[in-house]
């Protein structure tokens, strides 16, 4: 957890089970919906961040801060001598290491970074899951996903024969 | 919920606003469904009932990750997703998501001589749409594709292939089949007494994925002094537009013209100082954009603009020496144009074909190369030497694509359409002596003189004439047209028309 420095302001974030987290405006504000909180004023105090766990909004913010264009904030990343080409490629790895979690995480994440409108977490965790389902048959994405087939045999003969297309 | 939190819904989707059932627009039974991405009519009636069998699988999967990822998959995706389930048949067919979904170029239509509308699906493999349009077939013997804008087209429909008088303009979705028939123009005069009724000539059609509920047709009126009708999906209704009142620039140049950010934009470059006008779905101009300066001077038909990743592209081609230059519009605010690319087009040609003969069709006036669209997404653009070959051309790595091969892709005489499918901004080009070998006339601009009547300018070269003239057919409103004729060798075509267009306006 980042530690208050000179000139840095720092927010409080509260998950609903009754953490807080102490992070930097900085790292905040890669969270559109905090910005605009802060940008309105209305985060004097501490923000509770509802629907969202603390295990969850640890690993967000863990995310920001890696991702937080500031130097300074996690000291590995940024510094004036590595060139630009390197960082990205070191997030890169970083992101890919990152998103290794059980699935059921990567939607709990998916979710926190829709509500918080933090885009680039919310690319990482969908396009990892689409590059896991879009190739699959439809058996595999029931199973995958968990997801019970509901159609009659007749019914999903029809939908299936209107969409013929889509399977050529 | 903490204060401000209701803010996350307007750029994000919370998971609140997933859980409703989707907005289905269905307000008047009685008109014909609207031709735009799909809102399957068997679904309406299913959704109350669904959840319930889905929610074991809710507990697992909510539906706010599950948008989240449908809403990044291609339009193909989606449609096969509807077989998942009845859940992941709601959402697949949900509005909201196709228009996010529907980011692939997915190909291009064209018009062949030989077996008439095509369409060449980008990733190979089988056509997407029928393009013969049957659905269309069983009210009209005879269909001329006029336009493509994004996923929708306008159709030039003939009830009997004899009757070439009679016809009617219909918008379609060729991917849905579902079309509709624009009505005549008429609306009522000042005084609210009369009914005012106009020619429906020359429509153009705006189609805008980011709010796809409706769609919009421009039509300049040749009867009367700068009024444009504008006609819209939503209203159903044709209204006029005066917003052309003060402005020397043309209404509407299809080939040069791209949707963004809720707006035409028009690429004019037969004045003096050459610009990009920008005028909303209402008709009216609301911005005038500069273009840079080492673009003054760029030929008209060689130039034209696009929009990728978000921005505003424009590209200007030398049409002597074929090297092709891309700006890229990275403030709109500002107006700052930077210079994205330049390649020797002839270049990229001579690689894929290294047989070809000698620079024919230099003398009847037609453009040898031309750039016809860039792609939505990557750095990528299409080009075309109006023959046989079309090329892809990656602008980060250099890699040039075949398109196609076939040695029937390409006739002499051509109208080219480039079309985007499912949510893109698209264009229209066309290549202007095929157009009018074929159709008779063009409507290359629309311009006022300084001398307050309107000016219509229109190209016009039956197939009577050779193809190297040029006429150059002007209209001064409807009683007092006065043409002039004016035979132009190919070379110095482009070059007339600029000092003709000048001369029109000091």
């Amino acid at each position: 957890m980042a530690t208050r420095e000179a000139g840095k302001k720092m927010i409080m974030l509260k998950s609903p089970d009754g953490m807080e987290f102490e992070v930097e405006e900085a790292v905040a504000m890669e969270s559109q919906t905090i910005r605009k909180m802060i940008e309105d004023d209305c985060a004097d105090t501490a923000i509770l961040i509802p629907n969202i766990n603390s295990k969850i909004l640890s690993r967000v913010i863990e995310y920001c801060n890696k991702h937080v264009p500031t130097t300074g904030a996690t000291g590995a990343a940024a510094s004036d001598t590595v060139a630009p080409a390197a960082l990205a490629e070191d997030l890169k790895i970083w992101d890919a290491e990152f998103i290794k979690v059980n699935r059921a995480t990567r939607f709990d994440l998916i979710q926190a970074a829709s509500y918080l409108n933090i885009k680039g977490l919310l690319d990482l965790t969908s396009q990892t899951t689409i590059d896991t389902i879009s190739d699959n048959s439809l058996e595999e994405i029931r199973s995958f996903l968990s997801t019970k087939n509901d159609y009659l045999p007749e019914e999903e003969q029809t939908i299936r024969r209107e969409n013929q297309w889509a399977f050529q | 919920m903490p204060p401000g939190g209701g803010e996350a819904s307007k750029h994000g989707r919370t998971a609140k606003e997933q859980s409703n059932p989707p907005a289905i627009r269905r307000r008047d039974e009685s008109r014909p469904a609207p031709p735009f991405p799909a809102v399957d009519s068997q679904l309406l009636g299913s959704s109350p009932r669904q959840r319930q069998p889905a929610a074991a699988a809710a507990a697992i999967l909510s539906e706010g990750p599950l948008v989240e990822i449908l809403a990044r998959l291609p339009y193909r995706s989606l449609c096969r997703f509807k077989c998942v389930s009845k859940q992941w048949l709601k959402l697949c067919s949900d509005p909201k998501i196709i228009k996010t979904a529907s980011q692939t170029l997915s190909g291009f239509f064209h018009n062949h001589l030989a077996c008439g509308l095509c369409f060449d699906n980008l990733s190979g493999g089988r056509p997407l749409v029928d393009a013969s349009l049957p659905f269309l077939r069983e009210s009209y013997e005879r269909i001329k594709l006029e336009q493509c804008s994004t996923s929708l087209l306008l159709c030039k429909c003939w009830e009997s292939e004899s009757e070439q008088d009679e016809c009617d303009f219909v918008v379609c979705n060729p991917m849905t089949k579902q079309w509709t028939v624009l009505p005549p123009i008429e609306w009522l005069d000042e005084d609210g007494e009369d009914t005012e009724c106009f020619k429906l000539m020359y429509p153009f059609l705006v189609f805008d994925p980011a709010a796809p509920s409706h769609f919009v047709v421009f039509v300049p009126l040749l009867e009367t002094d700068d009024v444009l009708a504008v006609y819209s999906w939503e209203t159903g209704q044709w209204t006029p537009s005066s917003g052309w009142d003060n402005c020397p620039y043309p209404a509407v140049v299809p080939e040069c013209a791209v949707l963004m950010n809720g707006m035409m934009h028009f690429l004019h470059l037969f004045i003096d100082e050459p610009l990009i006008a920008a005028v909303d779905i209402e008709g009216e101009v609301c911005r005038e954009i500069h273009l840079p300066e080492e673009t003054i001077g760029a030929t008209p038909g060689y130039s034209s603009l696009g929009c990728s990743q978000g921005l505003l592209h424009a590209w200007f081609m030398n049409p002597l020496d074929y090297v092709l230059a891309v700006w890229v519009l990275k403030d709109y605010a500002t107006e700052e144009w930077t210079l994205k690319h330049t390649v020797a087009v002839l270049d990229l040609f001579e690689e894929t074909e290294p047989d070809q003969e000698e620079d024919c069709d230099q003398e009847d006036g037609t453009h040898k190369y031309d750039m016809f669209a860039i792609h939505p997404e990557h750095n990528a653009i299409f080009l075309t030497d109006w023959r046989e070959v079309n090329l892809s051309y990656d602008m980060d790595s250099g890699q040039v694509h075949h398109m196609c091969t076939s040695g029937d892709f390409l006739a002499v005489y051509l109208l080219f359409l480039a079309l985007r499918i499912w949510g893109f901004g698209s264009r229209m080009i066309t290549e202007k002596s095929a157009l009018c070998h074929v159709f008779g006339v063009v409507l290359v601009a629309f311009c006022r003189s300084h001398s307050s009547s309107p000016v219509a300018l229109v190209w016009i070269c039956p197939p009577s004439i050779p193809s190297y003239a040029l006429w150059v057919l002007l209209f001064c409103g409807v009683e007092q047209c006065w043409l002039t004729v004016e035979v132009l060798k190919a070379r110095s075509v482009q070059w007339a028309m600029l000092s003709y267009m000048n001369y029109l306006v000091n």
